[in-house]
C-alpha cells in the first residue's frame, strides 16, 4: 500500500517539475525589460525630421535591440533612426536605423548595439524619411518615472518601447528571476532568500508531503491519540 | 527535585504529550503549507493581487493616519505608498500581461535611499475617502496591524512582505479547520481527512489569495473552523463552550468579511440541532441559546456602535447589493439558470461574463488558476480539463454520499447543505444585482470559504477505492496539487520576471 502510495505521489509530483523544465529549456526569451506603455494610441506623430526622446529609463537588464510600433497611415514606412542616449551628458551609447518600407501597425525591432545594465538612458528617434509616421504609447501616466518629448516638446504621452537581446532559454534566465523577485521586498532580502525557496519548494515540499501520505497509510498508529470514537 | 523545577518538569511533559498528539500527516502536511505560502507571498510582486493596494491602505490608516477609512481631507493612499507604487510599476502591471514590475536594482536602491528619508507626514496623509475596501469591516485589518506595527520602523516594502507573511498563518487555521471536518466526517481515517485538508491547502488559488494582504484568508480559516464546529456540535452534542465557540467565530467572521453573515443560517440550525438533541432543562436550553447568541452577537453589535460613531458603513456590501436596482424575479431566475446552463430559447440573453457560461468562466477558470489580477493564467484549453475533473469528483463524491445516506447523520448533511447554498444564495443576489447596476461582482475565490466541504468530497470520491488503489489515488491527488503548485508559480513567475 505504502509503494502504491508513493508511486501515485512521485509520479505526479515529478511529472510536473519535469515538464515544467522541459518547457523552460525549449521556450526561448529575447526581452530584456519593458518599459510598461504597452501600444493604446498613437502617442506621437513625427513629421520628417522630427525627433522625439523617451527618458529617463533605468535599464534594467543590458539590451541590444529596442521595440516599437510604427504606424505609417497606410504608406510604405518611413526610415527611422533610433539613438540610445546617456541621461547623464546627452552622449549617445548606442545607435540603430529602421530601414523605410516596413508595415503599417506592426512591431518592429531595430538593432541597437550592446547597452550596459544600470545605465540610465534616453531612447530617441527621428523621422529621417519624407513621410509622417506615428509612434504608439499610453497615456503619460503609463509610466511615471520617464516621459516621452517631441523636438522637446512635452507630449504628455509615453512609448511603448520594448527593450531586446539575445535570445536565451527560460531555464537559463532562472538567476535573474529569482535577482529580479528580490526587488522592492524589503531591506533584509535578497536574492538568496529565493534560492533557499526553490530549494525549499523541490526538495522539501516534495518531501513533506510524502511524509504525510505515508504516515496517514491505515495501518500507522500516531502515539498518544485516542481511538476513534 | 525541587518543587519549581518539579512543575517546570510537568508544565514541559505537558506540552510535550500535546504536541505528540498533533497527527503526524498534519504536521507534515503543515510544514509544506506553510512553505507553499512563504512562496508565494515572496513571488508574487507587492499589489499584484487583487486590490492588495487597498488593503495595506486600510490597515496603514489604522495604525499611521486617522483610523478607519474615509477621513476627510486625507488621501485614500498615502503618499509613501503611491511613491512605493510608481518606484515598482505596481499600478501599471496590473492586469496588463504586456506590463512588467520594475526589474531595475539601481532603482530599488534609490527608493531605499528615499525611503530611508521619508518624513512622517507621507505615512499619515492616508485614510481618506475612496479606498475600495475601505467599507469592510476591521478585524483582519487590526490583525494586519501588528505585523505592520511591528516593522513601523523598516522600509515601507518590509511591512507589506511582513503583512503577507502573517496572512499566511491564516491559511494553517484553513487547514486544520479542513482536517478536524474531515475527522469528525470519516471517523478519523487519517487518508481522508489528509486528503481533504490537502485540496483545502494546496489548491494554488487558496495559497495565492492566503499569502496576499487581503481579508479573505483570516475568513477561510473562520469558516473552516466554524464548519468543523458546526459538525462537532451535530454529532457529538453542544456544550456551552462549544455552542460559544461556534457562534463567536461566525460573529469574529461577520466583523472579517460581510460574506459571512452567509455562515449565519447554517450556525443557527447546528445550534439548534444541537439543543434539540441535548434534550436538556428548558432553562439550561434558554441559557445556552442565549450565551451562544451573545457571543455571536457582541462582536456584531461592537462593530455596529464603532462604525456608527465614526460615520462609517457597518455592512455596505449587503446594502449596496439590496439598493442597487430592484428585483425582477422572473429576471432573477433567468439570470441563475444562465449561470449555470445554457440559454433557452425564450429566455433573454443575461451575460454577465462576456462570453461562455458563468459558472464555467469563474467558477472553473478562478478557482483553478487566475493569478494577479486574473490576468495570469493557463492555456484556455486547460481549464476545459479542469472543469472536466472538478465534475467528474464533485459526481463521484455525491454519489458515494448517496451510496451512504441511510448510515448518514441527514442533519450534517443539511447543516453543510445550508452552508453551501446560503453562501452561494448571497453570492448571486449580489452579482445579479451588481449586473443590474452594470457592474461585475463574482470572482472565483469568493467560494473558498467552502474550500473544507471541497475537500471532504474529494474525500468521499477517493473512498469508493480501498487498499492500494486508496493509496495510489491519494498518493496521485497530492502529487497532482504539488505538481499544480509548481507549475502556477512558474506560470507567475514568467509573467512578472522573465
Amino acid at each position: 500500500m505504502r509503494r502504491a502510495a508513493l508511486i501515485g505521489f512521485l509520479v505526479l509530483a515529478f511529472a510536473g517539475p519535469a515538464i515544467i523544465t522541459v518547457a523552460g529549456a525549449s521556450r526561448e526569451r529575447t526581452l530584456a525589460f519593458t518599459l510598461g506603455a504597452p501600444s493604446t494610441t498613437p502617442a506621437v506623430v513625427l513629421r520628417p525630421g522630427a525627433t522625439v526622446c523617451q527618458g529617463p529609463i533605468a535599464v534594467a537588464a543590458a539590451f541590444d535591440g529596442v521595440e516599437l510600433q510604427p504606424g505609417t497611415f497606410g504608406a510604405a514606412g518611413s526610415p527611422l533612426a533610433v539613438d540610445v542616449r546617456r541621461m547623464s551628458d546627452g552622449g549617445t551609447i548606442a545607435h540603430g536605423r529602421l530601414a523605410a518600407g516596413y508595415a503599417d501597425v506592426r512591431r518592429e525591432t531595430i538593432r541597437v548595439g550592446p547597452v550596459a545594465e544600470d545605465d540610465e538612458v534616453a531612447v530617441c528617434i527621428r523621422n529621417a524619411g519624407s513621410h509622417r509616421t506615428a509612434l504608439y504609447g499610453s497615456a503619460d501616466a503609463a509610466v511615471r518615472t520617464s516621459t516621452a518629448m517631441l523636438d522637446g516638446e512635452l507630449t504628455g504621452r509615453d512609448l511603448d518601447l520594448v527593450f531586446r537581446t539575445n535570445a536565451r532559454s527560460t531555464l537559463a534566465l532562472v538567476p535573474d528571476v529569482l535577482q529580479r523577485m528580490a526587488l522592492f521586498r524589503g531591506g533584509w532580502i535578497g536574492t538568496w532568500l529565493y534560492w533557499v525557496l526553490l530549494a525549499l519548494l523541490v526538495l522539501g515540499v516534495p518531501a513533506l508531503l510524502a511524509r504525510a501520505l505515508i504516515s496517514a497509510l491505515p495501518g500507522r498508529v500516531d502515539e498518544g491519540e485516542p481511538p476513534a470514537p | 527535585m525541587s518543587a519549581p523545577v518539579d512543575s517546570a518538569v510537568r508544565r514541559a511533559t505537558t506540552r510535550w504529550t500535546a504536541a505528540r498528539r498533533i497527527p503526524a500527516p498534519l504536521v507534515a502536511l503543515l510544514g509544506a503549507v506553510l512553505a507553499l505560502g512563504l512562496v508565494w507571498a515572496l513571488v508574487v510582486p507587492p499589489f499584484q493581487a487583487p486590490d492588495e493596494q487597498s488593503h495595506f491602505a486600510y490597515v496603514q490608516s489604522l495604525v499611521s493616519g486617522p483610523g478607519l477609512p474615509g477621513a476627510p481631507g486625507h488621501l485614500a493612499f498615502s503618499s509613501e505608498q503611491l511613491r512605493a507604487q510608481d518606484v515598482s510599476n505596481s499600478d501599471q502591471t496590473a492586469a496588463q500581461i504586456q506590463v512588467k514590475p520594475t526589474w531595475s536594482a539601481a532603482e530599488w536602491e534609490r527608493w531605499q535611499r528615499l525611503d530611508d528619508g521619508t518624513p512622517p507626514l507621507s505615512r499619515s496623509d492616508s485614510g481618506g475617502p475612496g479606498n475600495p475596501a475601505g467599507a469592510n469591516p476591521p478585524l483582519y485589518y487590526v490583525y494586519e496591524a501588528m505585523p505592520y506595527a511591528l516593522f513601523a520602523g523598516g522600509d515601507f516594502f518590509s511591512r507589506v512582505t511582513a503583512m503577507r507573511v502573517a496572512s499566511v498563518l491564516w491559511l494553517l487555521l484553513t487547514v486544520v479547520g479542513a482536517w478536524l471536518l474531515a475527522g469528525e466526517l470519516f471517523r478519523r481515517d487519517r487518508l481522508l481527512q489528509l486528503m481533504s485538508a490537502g485540496v483545502a491547502g494546496l489548491l494554488p488559488m487558496v495559497t495565492f489569495v492566503s499569502a496576499q494582504i487581503g481579508p479573505d484568508t483570516m475568513m477561510y480559516a473562520l469558516w473552516a473552523l466554524a464548519l468543523w464546529l458546526g459538525v462537532r456540535i451535530i454529532r457529538r452534542g453542544v456544550t456551552t463552550g462549544m455552542a460559544i465557540a461556534l457562534l463567536g467565530l461566525t460573529g469574529l467572521a461577520i466583523i472579517v468579511k460581510a460574506t459571512s453573515y452567509a455562515l449565519v443560517p447554517a450556525t443557527l440550525l447546528a445550534l439548534g440541532v444541537g439543543l434539540w438533541r441535548a434534550r436538556a432543562s428548558r432553562a439550561q436550553t434558554v441559557r445556552l441559546a442565549v450565551a451562544a447568541l451573545a457571543a455571536l452577537a457582541i462582536p456584531v453589535l461592537a462593530w455596529f456602535a464603532i462604525a456608527r460613531l465614526g460615520g462609517h458603513a457597518a455592512a455596505a456590501q449587503l446594502t449596496d447589493a439590496s439598493s442597487s436596482g430592484g428585483t425582477n424575479l422572473r429576471e432573477l431566475a433567468s439570470y441563475l439558470w444562465q449561470y449555470y446552463l445554457p440559454q433557452l430559447p425564450f429566455m433573454d440573453q443575461i451575460d454577465p461574463t462576456g462570453g461562455g457560461v458563468p459558472a464555467f468562466q469563474i467558477f472553473v477558470k478562478q478557482s483553478w488558476g487566475a493569478f494577479g489580477w486574473l490576468e495570469v493564467r493557463f492555456p484556455d484549453a486547460l481549464y476545459t480539463w479542469f472543469g472536466a475533473l472538478t465534475a467528474f469528483v464533485g459526481l463521484a463524491g455525491l454519489a458515494r454520499l448517496a451510496t451512504r445516506l441511510r448510515s448518514m447523520d441527514l442533519a450534517v448533511a443539511a447543516f453543510l447543505a445550508v452552508a453551501v447554498m446560503t453562501l452561494l444564495a448571497g453570492l448571486h443576489w449580489t452579482d445579479y444585482h451588481q449586473w443590474i447596476a452594470g457592474g461585475a461582482f463574482m470572482q472565483g475565490r469568493y467560494l473558498f470559504p467552502l474550500i473544507p466541504i471541497a475537500g471532504a468530497v474529494t474525500a468521499l470520491a477517493i473512498s469508493w477505492l480501498h487498499g492500494r488503489a486508496r493509496a495510489a489515488a491519494a498518493g496521485v491527488v497530492l502529487g497532482g496539487l504539488f505538481a499544480l503548485q509548481l507549475a502556477s508559480l512558474a506560470l507567475v513567475a514568467t509573467r512578472f520576471y522573465a
